[in-house]
């Protein structure tokens, strides 16, 4: 019986070569999308899932409360946090902090590079946490001051194939440290992702760092709890923790810190900077995976009802013949399950050949271990009995509705009863593919809006010398003086930090304001604002001649405005004594464009009296034979000390990567999805054409021409489509709006666009329709009617 | 003793359009014996075909009696009247009806598949049903590649598989030449002997002859 269904279903396979090929090319498309977009979307769930701890792991999260109000969060804390936490609570079985990332200069030898992702770690890192250690104990490898874990790739960078361990590394050409371990590289789907581990005791032994509870928050916390403790029962003992430490010598300055625990699993998803980014990219995904599963569902029914004039004849003589509806409804079910089964084939086939550009595209590594290409394959059976029961469904049952004397008796029994049902299915296609076509236009409309949004500086022509070390530092005044002697560089300043991804922020107390408020805080030299040409509003800014000027404070707008301030010059801040406001500078953007811009203090005073950083303004044209100047000069004033540079322009890209590679993604998605809905509409019209094939043959007799013929289909699809945009313009608008409000400078949604897009719809089916009547029209109107 | 295989009491099939009630099938009185032939006639439209369909239990009389081997067909569920049909009932159309996608060999095979019939089995009856009408030889080809005449032997051949007890005939020969009309006949009236009820509608009075019995019908009536 089986056998005799299949063969059926590949006959019918093969006669309708060009519909089944449409066909089984719709669905494998369609599969091989959903499937890539569920690795994604998996790939995006499996972040920190490797601990073997993973349900008793923690990281603890804080949220600062100014007044009542919360003023912000972060996961970088006090260091004391963690010891105490451990020592006073007996739900804590152990814990580990690591500091925030730090960037540094590591050498060995002659060999020297920058390195980022260095962090600091208690001893029990390889024992809280699960990451490999190659060679060395986990248990010692960070007991003692001044040791250093690399991972594989580094120490092989550093030492070639010669033994590391015992080895020691300077950093920042001047603390030296010992190899105590090697550990695997991190995985992607790792939260921490590390180069090199210090030992958290160095940190004591270094000058200037706060470690206790009276500052630097610069300590990650992770706690794991006892087994069967219920992590509610550890926060609710926080408050009081929190009291004794901290909230109550901050009571009287209306500062308040609360902590919670995050499972480590979350982190990702749920407690990172991007996280709700992340998790929008993800919903949006959702949501064209299931929009390209109902296209292709869609499809898989028109084509397919296409053909069914001989499929009704051959269910009215298997009724005959003794077959009973369920049998046939069997035969349709498994028919489709076939098709769904060869398209499942071919798309795992693009699946793997996809994957390598798919992981460039997403910047990711995707690759799937053993029991997760079990789960794929799982998630592709049930995923194709989905789609056949959707789309076989309607199918059998559409066929086995009618009664056998009907089923012999014309072409399309019944076939009028039923279109209005294909006239929906016809709208939800154009539904969607109006949306997407719509949201695609929208969404690059945002993304160029972006990229050409005014700073409020000019990020162009900029080089970034990043100053390392002590050495680099103290050398500022000689390095600035004779960068501006060389011909191609218009300015030189120095910075504490570059304004471009967020800077650090500080508590100030405005005059007259019993409470502190965290506000931004950079530090530069007297050319920054000529370097960054950027607009001074009112009073003055810093300068070597008016040294009176070197304490005072110049803000932004944004403070200004903040603080209620209409003539800001002359009033005073206080931080380590008061300070007057010398000046007011226009707004300018120093973090990624979804941040308003925020209340700004520049000042003139760096932290220890050295700048991070200097700013090079350079003419146009002039980057290639600047660098090499610039690397001469630098040798020469500062043999030791290792040479780096960027260009902001380039890290501004950096920055709107994410956003960039969400873009594309959705580009290909979305084309995707609007071919496959293209092709729809083509069996569509097909289907109607082949209906009314008499019909023009008719009409053809009696003296129509093709226009003629034209226009009554294409008046038909018309409404249609109009009906599609008044569903979907008020659904796009809305889902559209609400990405956008994800940024602070946002473009408006133009009503033109959807006009754009219905007309850009409507043209292709007249295209489709056009050449399908100029075919049909071609033939001899007496053979399209014998036909009957 | 002849047995009555079918009998029709005051049938009645109705069909309502528009408002009016149309009468397809008028208070049809009729016994059916095994072993009968009966060719029924009469001009388009006068209702051979839809009597055919309801004694075939394809559709369905809406008023009236009907009784088969002596079960109330009229008052049965879809299921028993569907088993019923499939166990005693063998159709053969104007237009052949053959499944153009399965083989010669295949189409004759699939009664049987309905019928839960073993695959050896299966295999030894359309054997011998190819055998008895001479197409062993075009058993692997499709009906496309067939003459009508060959066709149509194919459509009894496999109405015949199930050895039904009844065989109706819509216009059997309705598409075919005289000389394949004939022949087609002729194996109707053999199977009569074999003792196969048949009944048949036709427009031709020489295949009406080959009927024990002719019963005209005019608008839904018997005359």
């Amino acid at each position: 019986m089986i056998k005799n269904y299949f063969k059926i279903a590949w006959r019918n396979l093969w006669k309708n070569k060009v519909l089944s090929i449409i066909n089984l090319f719709s669905l494998s498309i369609g599969i091989a999308s959903v499937l890539l977009i569920a690795i994604y979307i998996n790939n995006e769930y499996k972040f920190d899932n490797f601990h073997k701890n993973e349900s008793n792991l923690y990281r603890v999260g804080f949220q600062f409360f100014q007044s009542g109000k919360l003023i912000g969060s972060d996961a970088q804390f006090i260091s004391d946090f963690g010891s105490d936490a451990k020592v006073e609570l007996p739900e804590i079985e152990s814990f580990v902090r690591i500091s925030s990332e730090r960037e540094a200069y590591i050498s060995s030898g002659n060999k020297a590079f920058n390195l980022k992702n260095i962090h600091h770690a208690d001893q029990g890192f390889f024992d809280v946490l699960t990451y490999n250690l190659l060679k060395g104990n986990p248990n010692t490898v960070l007991k003692e001051p001044f040791s250093i874990v690399l991972t594989e790739t580094i120490a092989k960078k550093l030492f070639g194939n010669e033994e590391a361990i015992g080895k020691t590394i300077k950093i920042n050409n001047s603390s030296e440290y010992l190899v105590t371990g090697i550990a695997q590289d991190t995985p992607p789907n790792s939260h921490i992702k590390y180069n090199a581990l210090l030992s958290f005791k160095t940190l004591y032994k270094e000058p200037g760092n706060y470690l206790g509870w009276n500052g630097g928050n610069q300590y990650i916390t992770y706690l794991l709890l006892k087994n069967g403790t219920n992590p509610d029962v550890l926060q609710n003992k926080f408050p009081d923790f929190m009291w004794k430490h901290i909230n109550e010598k901050n009571e009287s300055i209306g500062f308040k810190t609360v902590a919670s625990l995050q499972p480590i699993k979350d982190l990702h998803l749920y407690y990172n900077n991007n996280s709700k980014t992340l998790r929008t990219n993800i919903y949006i995904f959702s949501i064209v995976a299931l929009l390209i599963l109902v296209i292709s569902s869609i499809n898989y029914i028109n084509l397919t009802t296409a053909q069914s004039v001989t499929r009704i004849k051959e269910i009215g003589v298997r009724k005959i013949l003794g077959a009973n509806k369920r049998q046939i409804v069997k035969q349709f079910l498994g028919e489709t399950l076939l098709i769904s089964a060869i398209s499942g084939l071919f798309a795992i086939m693009l699946v793997a050949f996809l994957l390598p550009a798919y992981e460039r595209l997403l910047d990711t590594s995707l690759s799937l271990n053993d029991s997760e290409i079990l789960q794929a394959l799982l998630f592709l059976f049930i995923f194709i009995l989905l789609v056949s029961t959707i789309a076989g469904s309607y199918r059998a049952f559409y066929l086995t509705s009618f009664n056998i004397s009907e089923t012999f008796k014309a072409n399309f029994p019944k076939f009028s009863s039923s279109f209005n049902f294909k006239k929906g299915l016809i709208v939800v296609q154009f539904v969607i593919t109006i949306g997407l076509i719509a949201s695609t236009l929208f969404i690059s409309m945002q993304m160029q809006f972006i990229k050409t949004k005014n700073q409020g500086f000019n990020k162009e022509q900029i080089l970034i010398l990043p100053l390392i070390g002590s050495n680099a530092q103290k050398g500022y005044t000689l390095l600035k003086q004779k960068l501006l002697e060389l011909p191609e560089i218009k300015n030189v300043t120095g910075v504490s930090e570059v304004p471009y991804n967020g800077i650090t922020q500080n508590g100030f107390r405005p005059e007259k304001s019993k409470q502190i408020m965290m506000i931004h805080q950079l530090d530069v030299d007297e050319s920054f604002l000529k370097t960054f040409d950027i607009n001074l509003v009112s009073g003055s800014f810093f300068s070597k001649e008016s040294l009176s000027y070197k304490n005072g404070y110049v803000i932004n707008e944004a403070l200004a405005k903040s603080l209620g301030w209409k003539n800001p010059i002359g009033k005073t801040i206080h931080r380590d004594g008061d300070h007057k406001v010398i000046g007011v500078v226009q707004d300018f953007n120093f973090a990624a464009l979804h941040d308003e811009i925020e209340p700004l203090i520049i000042t003139n005073q760096p932290f220890d009296d050295y700048y991070s950083a200097l700013v090079v303004k350079y003419y146009v044209g002039e980057s290639l034979n600047l660098i090499d100047k610039t690397e001469e000069l630098w040798s020469s004033l500062l043999a030791k000390t290792p040479f780096d540079y960027w260009f902001l322009d380039d890290a501004f890209s950096t920055v709107y990567k994410s956003e960039k590679r969400f873009q594309n993604i959705f580009y290909y998605f979305s084309s995707l999805s609007i071919i496959l809905s293209l092709v729809g509409i083509f069996g569509l019209v097909l289907l109607m054409l082949k209906r009314r094939t008499k019909e023009m043959g008719i009409r053809k007799i009696l003296g129509a021409n093709m226009l003629n013929i034209t226009k009554i289909v294409v008046t038909d699809f018309i409404w249609l489509v109009l009906l599609a945009a008044i569903i979907s313009i008020p659904l796009t608008w809305y889902y559209i709006n609400s990405w956008l409000q994800n940024f602070a400078y946002h473009i408006k949604i133009k009503w033109w666009v959807f006009i754009i897009t219905a007309l850009i719809v409507l043209l292709i089916v007249v295209l489709t329709i056009g050449i399908h009547v100029i075919k049909t029209s071609i033939k001899n109107p007496a053979e399209s009617l014998r036909r009957e | 003793m002849k047995n009555t295989l079918l009998s029709l009491n005051e049938a009645t099939r109705t069909v309502n359009s528009g408002s009016n009630k149309v009468y397809l099938l008028d208070q049809i009185n009729l016994n059916v014996e095994e072993g009968e032939f009966i060719s029924l006639m009469g001009p388009s439209g006068s209702g051979k075909s839809t009597l055919l369909n309801c004694i075939g239990m394809l559709d369905h009389f809406t008023d009236g009696g009907y009784t088969f081997l002596g079960e109330p067909v009229h008052s049965m569920k879809e299921k028993n009247r569907s088993k019923l049909y499939k166990e005693y009932i063998g159709f053969v159309f104007q237009a052949y009806h053959l499944i153009d996608e399965l083989t010669v060999y295949e189409n004759i095979e699939t009664p049987l598949l309905y019928k839960n019939v073993k695959s050896s089995e299966r295999k030894a009856m359309v054997a011998d049903m190819l055998d008895r009408f001479n197409i062993v030889g075009k058993k692997d080809l499709f009906p496309i590649q067939l003459s009508g005449g060959q066709q149509q032997l194919v459509g009894i051949a496999r109405a015949l598989i199930g050895q039904p007890k009844l065989i109706l005939a819509d216009e059997p020969t309705g598409n075919l030449n005289s000389k394949q009309s004939k022949d087609i006949m002729e194996l109707f009236a053999e199977l009569n002997k074999e003792g196969v009820t048949i009944i048949q509608a036709t427009h031709s009075e020489s295949n009406a002859a080959y009927g024990s019995r002719i019963i005209n019908l005019l608008d839904g009536k018997i005359v």
